[in-house]
């Protein structure tokens, strides 16, 4: 009984998670198309959940769990998972309020992690894999997207800088459509599939399934439809970071960053080197502003944006292992996770209704000012 | 230190190159062929307006070339999601 009871939490925070993956990460799909006004937001925002939700279905191959090469499998326990997603799950709010793109993907690793750690201790946590699977992707990640995006937009203004500026602008933004679509399916399919591999982990953890099942249908229609409402909903605070804070882009800027960006993705994707969206993109961002002009890059808001990168690992670790330490004081049982669950969702009703009190909602602010 | 040659040891530095390569070369590509779809189908617009047929022509195999590329390039980029 106590097993079931935890499995249903631990699906449940696993959907609210993969909610606030497409919430922070809508900003790395839409921001550069929004900003250059190649789509109205809510147009843009509701292209990205749809294609979010088909990339979710596009590969029903889980390449592994979350926890594949980073920590000991035969060690995860379905509250280890729990405890990992509440890590990540307050890590990406905590960014999202600050307006700052950070890996979701990171944060889950981080909390798992921090939960093992907490849990078993080191011998279960496989730091080889950490450095070669996390740590040296989030570090070539933004530098290649950088480098990448700033030689095309070098040699796109070489290419077109004699033309009339309102064909070129409204090709580039016509341009943006497709390399936007692009990058919300590679969304999809990268960060719904994490989702789906933590709920299936978990039901052959509690025995619901055996050990070499597939996803069951459910999973995959339950995690999809999670992150396209989330993309949905959107994170407009980072939408406003990534848009128009970091630099203030033109059409051409936006193509070279999301399409440099996604390319990059895809091409590491078929080398069999998976980088972060968030990491790509925000890396492109800056790449595009910064071959156009160095000053024109913000960066106090791009430092801002590397100490988030930086501290999403140990953050999330943290608290990922702390809420491992606070549901086992209540014992091995369903207790504990239904104590944090519940403190969580008064925590976040609270924060509503404070939100509620305070008047005009963040969404619409943003909006107006990158519409 | 000892942790830093640890790390280039477990890191696999020919993959790595060679994501740098794909990445870069696709990256900048597809920025490129878009610039060239574009420069040919505005080149191809006006010469075809000043009755330059040859000009015409050539703009519009060069925007047609870079539009094969483009399409190449997300159908490349679909395939290599379904893969995954």
């Amino acid at each position: 009984m106590d097993n079931d009871i935890i499995l249903v939490i631990v699906v449940a925070t696993a959907l609210a998670f993969d909610f606030t993956n497409g919430f922070h990460d809508t900003a790395n799909v839409v921001a550069t198309s929004i900003s250059t006004r190649a789509l109205n937001p809510r147009v843009a925002v509701a292209l990205a959940a749809i294609l979010n939700f088909v990339g979710a279905f596009l590969s029903l191959e889980v390449a592994g769990t979350i926890a594949n090469n980073i920590v000991d499998q035969g060690a995860v326990t379905t509250t280890i998972v729990f405890a990992g997603l509440v890590g990540a799950i307050v890590w990406n709010l905590v960014t999202w309020y600050f307006g700052l793109p950070s890996s979701s993907s990171h944060a889950l690793i981080g909390g798992v992690v921090g939960a093992m750690f907490v849990a078993v201790g080191t011998s279960a946590i496989h730091g080889d894999g950490i450095v070669s699977k996390v740590l040296v992707p989030a570090l070539i990640a933004p530098l290649l997207a950088f480098a990448a995006a700033g030689l095309a937009i070098l040699c796109a203004y070489r290419i077109v800088g004699k033309l009339a500026p309102g064909p070129v602008s409204r090709g580039f933004r016509l341009g943006q459509v497709f390399s936007g679509g692009l990058l919300a399916l590679a969304h999809g399919t990268n960060d719904a599939q994490k989702t789906m591999g933590i709920i299936t982990l978990a039901l052959i953890a509690s025995g619901h399934l055996g050990s070499d099942a597939g996803v069951p249908t459910w999973v995959v229609v339950a995690a999809a439809s999670a992150i396209a409402l989330g993309t949905y909903l959107g994170g407009w605070r980072i939408i406003k970071t990534m848009g128009s804070r970091i630099i203030k882009m033109d059409p051409a800027q936006g193509f070279a960053a999301q399409g440099s960006g996604s390319a990059a993705i895809l091409a590491a994707t078929h080398f069999g080197y998976p980088l972060s969206t968030t990491h790509t993109i925000s890396g492109a961002v800056m790449g595009a502003g910064a071959a156009k002009r160095l000053s024109a890059v913000r960066w106090g808001v791009a430092g801002n944006i590397l100490v988030a990168w930086v501290l999403t690992l140990p953050c999330s670790a943290a608290v990922g292992g702390l809420v491992y330490a606070i549901t086992h004081l209540f014992g091995d049982g369903a207790v504990g996770p239904i104590v944090v669950a519940a403190a969580g969702v008064a925590f976040v009703l609270w924060m509503f209704l404070l939100r509620m009190r305070r008047g005009s909602a963040i969404t619409s602010t943003a909006t107006e000012g990158n519409a | 230190m000892s942790g830093l040659t640890a790390a280039a040891k477990i890191v696999d530095w020919g993959q790595l190159l060679e994501v740098v390569e794909a990445g870069l070369l696709a990256g900048v590509g597809i920025s490129v062929a878009f610039s060239l779809l574009i420069l040919g189908t505005v080149r191809a617009g006006e010469a075809r307006a000043a009755s330059r047929t040859a000009s015409a022509l050539l703009h519009g195999l060069l925007a047609l070339i870079a539009l094969i590329v483009c399409v190449g390039a997300v159908v490349f980029g679909v395939s290599t999601m379904l893969a995954k």
